[in-house]
């Protein structure tokens, strides 16, 4: 690049003209634009844009570079110019999705790897740089999963839990305190890690003190946010456009290891308990992605019929789905008593309001 | 010049530097090079930064200097923009504006 | 006689480029804090250009930094960080009226005091780049004796004409006249503004040479290849410069006799004839180097 002619520009909000720009860069060079985005970088060379990064909350994604201006470090730029932004916000701790060979790319602006997976799923993780496809999770912050652990240890029985479940609960069911109750039987210590952010109807810190309500006399059970570390199909990014239909599976593949290879190593977990899924393609698909990950790393599979009431499995979906009809009494024959003393509490009733307002599955 | 909140000056450009500075009330001055010149040059790194922080008459304070190849000047002188940021009384990412009230530009000459 | 006929300006937030710009070789290098700089880097750039002033050498190349204006929060900053730092001149933007001028010559001066450096050896450049500035560039040009140029930013300028540049610069020949009427005037130089097709030196060439024809000394530029071009419209033809010698040697002559008439071929030529010869030798002096 010749410095006399490089800028950088900001585009902060992104808006919809912008939107368009942003596609048409993007979708070149293989990459959809994620409309989550909140604000881009473009570094130019005189008119010419040569690069592009942008951030979605504390996810950069969407990066780019022009065929044939690679290794000049101009991704580079762009992505320190949307670090640079996030922390002018506050966001401190940063993740970046990206293929696999921009490994180096972001590993030069103080990144770590945390998990990667390669397009052929039947041997993720093996093969970490897989040419053009297959994911990578890095993280800015060399020491925030260490904290984040260290935290989690010091409410754990001898810093250890030999069993885990990772669950969303939005909200916290009978269903997920059956599966918890008989996870929490069959090992010494259950840590539940509660997916975090609040892209779900319920946001995260309700389901995480909802699930702590409702585990509260389960002797062995300690309930703790599972950070950015326990990927959700919010937070994933599926903007690979050739591998749109293969996001899920990328997606859950990428979360699995992330869960066998550090995760459960950093907390002595042997085994990982799961709720059969008969409706959610997508919890499904997640299922099978654990089952081939899991085991190579020494971890075991724990796959629990989910309780049923009146022969259907009970799900949150089924209690939101009370709750927008409005019909509380279906809803409180699905969760536990300190559930429904939530919602009954004027802290549910803006939610409530939105469940019913809104059309969103989640 | 006393260090308040955790901050940051510089890129991670060739020719570059990124420093850190984070409080570390009654712990001293301690120093953490990172990068391709600091095998060979690690000394010099670091005696631009303790005059710098000498000169700003910084006593605690945890520095990290993630170098790209940059010369002493530029060390200098994010280590410097580092400290004005760090020391700017407020939580909130410190303003350019209230970091420059504090700059003794006679000292670090 | 200083030559300005290149003022390359680099970012202020750039390590890299400050320390290199001078060995494209440049009349001068503006670093700049201003426009260059966003507003959140501002203290980070200011503390780059103080270092590289205190510790970089520029070979003689001279030093001047674009600050940003009083009216914002960081110009009495950059003032002191630069008179600190060991400037040679002074940028101010967007100067409308001698007040902007006065205003900055103030803070100088108690920079230098505060700094010990020599009274008076901070020079001052005025950018102009609004009509109100243009209407006022003679009170302008006179308004400090550290000014030793005035320069016109075209971007702004048109913009604040509700108009937009040309190649053929039609809407910028009043300002550009009265930066020169008033340079001259005041006996210091006109600078002319930046050309922003770098992939164009044609187009380059085209506004130099008419920069120079209006009486400009010389231009701003922002890439490096704009320099040598810059200059060899400057460079005086070898014609020029047998010429030129002829006539300081005439005027040698006519001083060694105790004459006040220098003759040359045979004709009668006056001291504005001998200045622009000593001027022709200065600008073939440099070439030549």
């Amino acid at each position: 690049m010749d410095e006399f002619l490089v800028r950088t520009s900001i585009i902060d909000p992104v808006g919809p003209d912008d939107r368009i720009v942003l596609r048409s860069f993007l979708a070149p060079l293989g990459l959809d634009f994620e409309d989550d985005v909140e604000l881009s970088a473009f570094v130019y060379e005189g008119d010419t844009a040569i690069a592009s990064a942008s951030l979605a909350g504390d996810v950069i994604k969407c990066v780019g570079v022009l065929p044939g201006r690679e290794g000049e470090g101009a991704a580079a730029r762009a992505v320190s110019a949307v670090m640079d932004e996030a922390r002018a916000k506050g966001r401190q701790k940063l993740f970046v999705y990206t293929r696999p060979k921009n490994r180096s790319i972001f590993e030069s602006l103080g990144f770590t790897v945390l998990a990667a997976v390669s397009p052929d799923r039947s041997a993720p993780g093996t093969d970490p740089e897989g040419a053009d496809g297959g994911v990578m999770l890095l993280e800015s912050d060399p020491r925030a999963f260490e904290a984040w652990a260290n935290a989690i240890r010091l409410t754990l029985p001898d810093g250890k839990a030999d069993g885990a479940a990772v669950v969303n609960c939005n909200p916290f069911t009978l269903g997920h305190r059956y599966l918890i109750e008989r996870a929490a039987a069959a090992c010494e210590t259950l840590l539940v890690l509660v997916v975090a952010g609040d892209r779900s109807s319920f946001p995260g810190a309700v389901r995480e003190a909802l699930v702590r309500a409702g585990t509260a006399t389960f002797g062995n059970v300690v309930v703790a946010s599972g950070g950015s570390y326990c990927v959700s199909g919010a937070t994933f990014p599926a903007y690979y456009l050739k591998e749109k239909s293969q996001a899920a599976e990328l997606q859950a593949s990428l979360d699995a290891e992330l869960f066998a290879a550090k995760i459960a190593p950093a907390f002595g977990i042997h085994k990982r308990f799961v709720g059969t899924e008969p409706y959610c393609q997508v919890t499904a698909a997640y299922n099978r992605a654990m089952a081939a990950v899991l085991p190579r790393h020494g971890v075991e599979l724990v796959e629990l019929a989910r309780a049923e009431s009146g022969g259907a499995a009970i799900s949150a979906s089924a209690v939101r789905a009370a709750l927008k009809d409005g019909d509380l009494a279906r809803a409180a024959a699905l969760v536990p008593a300190t559930t429904l003393d939530w919602l009954a509490s004027p802290e549910a009733a803006p939610i409530i309001t939105a469940l019913r307002t809104g059309s969103g599955r989640h | 010049m006393t260090i308040l909140n955790e901050s940051t000056a510089g890129t991670a450009e060739s020719g570059d530097a990124r420093v850190t500075v984070r409080p570390n009330a009654g712990g001293g001055l301690t120093l953490e090079l990172r990068g391709p010149s600091v095998i060979r040059y690690g000394d010099e790194i670091r005696a631009a930064a303790l005059s710098i922080l000498g000169a700003l008459g910084v006593a605690d304070a945890a520095i990290t200097i993630e170098e790209k190849g940059a010369l002493d000047a530029t060390i200098r002188a994010r280590l410097a923009a580092a400290c004005g940021r760090a020391a700017a009384g407020s939580t909130a990412p410190a303003g350019p504006a209230a970091a420059a009230a504090q700059v003794p530009w006679e000292a670090m000459a | 006689m200083k030559l300005r006929r290149s003022m390359l300006f680099v970012p202020g937030n750039a390590p890299s480029m400050l320390r290199d710009a001078h060995i494209y070789g440049p009349d001068s290098v503006m670093f700049d804090l201003e426009d260059a700089v966003s507003p959140r880097e501002k203290d980070a750039a200011r503390h780059l250009v103080f270092r590289a002033l205190r510790d970089y050498d520029y070979a003689g190349v001279e030093r001047i930094v674009r600050i940003n204006g009083l009216d914002t929060p960081h110009g009495l900053e950059d003032i002191a960080a630069v008179v600190a730092g060991g400037v040679d001149a002074v940028r101010l933007p967007k100067t409308d009226g001698p007040n902007d001028i006065i205003a900055v010559e103030r803070a100088v001066e108690a920079a230098e005091k505060r700094f010990g450096r020599p009274a008076g050896s901070v020079k001052l450049i005025a950018a102009i780049e609004s009509a109100r500035g243009i209407l006022s560039v003679r009170e302008i040009a006179t308004a400090s004796a550290r000014l030793v140029a005035i320069a016109i930013g075209a971007e702004d300028f048109v913009t604040d004409l509700h108009t937009t540049r040309s190649p053929d610069g039609v809407e910028l020949l009043a300002a550009r006249s009265m930066i020169v009427l008033a340079a001259r005037a005041a006996g210091i130089m006109a600078i002319d503004t930046v050309f922003t097709g770098v992939d164009d030196p044609e187009g380059f060439l085209r506004e130099v040479r008419l920069a120079k024809q209006l009486g400009f000394d010389g231009k701003s530029v922002i890439h490096p290849s704009q320099i040598a071009l810059a200059h060899s419209v400057y460079a005086p033809t070898p014609e020029e410069i047998a010429k030129a010698r002829r006539v300081i040697a005439a005027a040698a002559d006519a001083e060694a006799k105790g004459s006040g008439v220098i003759s040359v071929d045979g004709k009668m030529i006056d001291k504005p004839i001998v200045e622009r010869a000593e001027r022709v030798l200065a600008l073939a002096g440099e070439v030549e180097a």
